[in-house]
């Protein structure tokens, strides 16, 4: 399980304290090291959280203080035991905030719409549980749906859950057509295409693959490899961008409108860059293999526009051309596969 | 940088947040459940974080305004700090009385996660990529885990499919949903003018990967669906409330929206074997009528930019909109890279 945070803000901590001493009032007694791994912190930010809390309070008027959670420190150092002496105030469990359950309720509507959790039955109880988070009555702020999903998605779900190794027919950007063995290890949607990403054993990294380039999908009885087992422990550092920048790359240098910004978004060499108050944006983009700038750009109908180099403009030039049926005379995007 | 770039591997403390972590616990231990409230004197006087500050020498002004925006940090993370004035002071002094009623800062007593629900709300939260969403949904989890049982041995590495937000006014625009206020923004529609557009956001939805503003326009005076987008401006505010949107009200919008879909079909002719016929899974029994393919859509140039990434091997036959759509942003691209 992940650590959570590293240097928490003030409002994290506080986060923290409170669903800390929720943990302890629901549980009566727990370990400290159960609750530092349930909530996902070390046992030290733990023994440091316990002292804030008995001092939390106030000063009455004759100068007393007030500690509602009076922590058994006998308890703590005898058996590592996290519980109260006495406490005045009851506290249960910390409900969420409205736009904390907006979050996960629409991450739970995105899961939902997904066919393997659709049947979960856990998950009626935890949207009506969230329901009461909310004001009355009022719409979730978010909602989420995926649209249709292909079955191949279902299988390597499966191979996800289970870490196992898929096979499948996959034509790369270059038009080339192959039998592949991958490990997977996430399934990204990116507006309507699905990408995996996966371990391929034999480029020895992690890639990125349209699912819809992805044909014959099978799960094998053979489990993933160890490198790909690695990488499936860092799933939630893997890079969102659905490419990764290559050495080999071409630099190119766009001009994007709002209605293109996700290109920026995903193929962006570093960040998101400022904004123009005229919305447009600047940024440089990495493309392994130059041809493919014809349908990422041409996509956009105007709103993306290649700047730079003149090469790249060409072929987006000859795409539209081509698939505007017309002839294309002496171009580069002609070249053959190398 | 955003919050999760501070993220490391072990719970740390940073001094001054804990400093605000210790004083927003005080003040909501000391506001939750007190009936007879405090006043921001007494308050001030008694929390250990402002008293020590006062003691300090810190200016009162200075003080003020740390107690405001403490309120604020507690209200944003969902705890109802309220106000009252007392029947007895009515007459002689009408000062603001705050506490905090416990129904809304706790869940009932009965209210319990099974593993599986956590192990649920797990993967909800981590679906949200980068945006600030993802804090949100991670605070939410911190506290859930106060209502359930460690989730022993569920591996929630495997599976952890992300949800994009590259349009810059989503969390403006979610809050204005939250919170029922009114805003303003630029509005590009494909091949005509921007127009300013004032609406009264009703709930942010994701069809298919698009990002979807539903609301009710105040010019227009009906329901309208925005495409995010689209939006070229930055959202503003006009300073007028509504109520946030009911249940009914979104149901009816998404009715709305359905029953357009159903009524816009496209026809299309595709090459066998590109990678088009692949992606709309064309091999598939009874997929072609007389060799097309016939499916809804929600919005023409939507369609025609996901048509326009597959060039030539796409040709629409109907609708003519769709089919000029399609041609006209090719020859738009073309036009801005001869």
């Amino acid at each position: 399980m992940p650590k959570l945070k590293n240097v928490l803000s003030g409002d994290d901590q506080f986060n923290f304290l409170i669903s800390l001493i929720g943990l302890i009032n629901t549980a009566g007694e727990i370990h400290i090291d159960d609750a530092a791994k349930q909530l996902g912190m070390s046992r030290e930010a733990v023994r440091e959280a316990m002292s804030t809390i008995v001092v939390a309070g106030h000063y009455r008027s004759d100068g007393g203080e007030v500690n509602p959670y009076n922590f058994n420190w006998g308890a703590f150092e005898q058996d590592d035991v996290l519980c109260w002496d006495n406490s005045d105030v009851f506290l249960g469990a910390p409900k969420i905030s409205v736009r904390q359950a907006a979050a996960i309720a629409a991450g739970l509507s995105f899961l939902r719409s997904l066919p393997e959790f659709a049947s979960e039955k856990d998950m009626a109880g935890l949207v009506e549980l969230l329901k009461t988070a909310q004001p009355n009555a009022s719409a979730p702020t978010i909602r989420f749906e995926i649209g249709s999903v292909s079955a191949d998605i279902e299988i390597l779900r499966k191979a996800i859950l289970n870490g196992r190794r898929v096979t499948c027919n996959y034509t790369n950007q270059r038009g080339e057509e192959s039998d592949r063995e991958l490990d997977p290890i996430r399934l990204d949607p990116h507006g309507a295409v699905w990408y995996l990403r996966a371990w391929c054993p034999k480029s020895q990294e992690v890639r990125a693959f349209r699912l819809d380039r992805m044909r014959a999908v099978a799960i094998t009885e053979s489990a993933r490899s160890e490198q790909a087992e690695l990488e499936a422990t860092r799933v939630d550092e893997l890079d969102d961008r659905v490419y990764i920048p290559d050495e080999h790359d071409t630099e190119v240098l766009i001009e994007v409108d709002p209605e293109a910004y996700e290109l920026a978004a995903e193929f962006a060499t570093s960040g998101v860059p400022k904004i123009a108050s005229n919305g447009t944006l600047r940024v440089t983009i990495k493309v392994g293999y130059l041809p493919n700038l014809g349908h990422l750009i041409a996509k956009y109908g105007g709103a993306a526009r290649v700047i730079e180099p003149a090469e790249a403009r060409q072929i987006v030039k000859d795409y539209c051309l081509q698939s505007l049926g017309e002839e294309v005379s002496n171009s580069q995007s002609e070249v053959s596969e190398d | 940088m955003g919050q999760d770039d501070a993220l490391g591997d072990e719970g740390t403390w940073n001094l001054e947040g804990d400093e605000k972590a210790e004083r927003l616990l005080s003040l909501a231990l000391t506001l939750i459940g007190n009936k007879a409230g405090f006043t921001k004197e007494e308050l001030l006087g008694s929390i250990r974080g402002y008293h020590n500050a006062i003691a300090a020498g810190k200016k009162t002004d200075a003080i003020n305004k740390q107690f405001e925006r403490d309120k604020a940090s507690l209200r944003d993370l969902g705890i109802q700090v309220e106000t009252f004035i007392r029947d007895s002071d009515l007459d002689d002094n009408t000062e603001s009385r705050y506490f905090i009623p416990s129904n809304s800062f706790v869940w009932p007593k009965n209210v319990k996660l099974n593993a599986n629900q956590l192990r649920l709300l797990e993967l909800a939260a981590k679906v949200w990529a980068r945006a600030s969403f993802s804090v949100d949904a991670q605070r939410a989890v911190t506290r859930l885990k106060a209502l359930g049982m460690p989730s022993d041995g569920l591996d929630l590495s495997g599976f952890a499919p992300r949800i994009m937000t590259s349009e810059p006014g989503f969390l403006q625009l979610e809050e204005a949903a939250r919170d029922g206020v009114e805003v303003t923004f630029s509005y590009r529609a494909p091949d005509s003018d921007v127009t300013k557009r004032t609406v009264q956001p009703w709930q942010l939805r994701n069809i298919s990967g698009q990002w979807m503003l539903v609301c009710w326009d105040v010019d227009k005076q009906d329901i309208r669906n925005f495409l995010l987008k689209r939006i070229v401006s930055r959202i503003g505010e006009t300073g007028n409330t509504f109520e946030v949107a009911t249940h009914e009200q979104v149901a009816e919008a998404e009715q709305l929206l359905d029953a357009h879909i159903q009524k816009n079909v496209a026809v299309i002719t595709v090459t066998p074997g590109t990678e088009a016929w692949v992606h709309f899974d064309l091999d598939a029994p009874g997929a072609l009528v007389n060799g097309q393919f016939s499916f809804n859509f929600m919005d023409v140039h939507l369609l025609a930019e996901e048509l326009r990434q597959y060039g030539s091997s796409v040709q629409v036959v109907s609708p003519e909109a769709l089919r000029l759509a399609v041609r006209k942003g090719f020859e738009r691209v073309a036009d801005l890279h001869a």
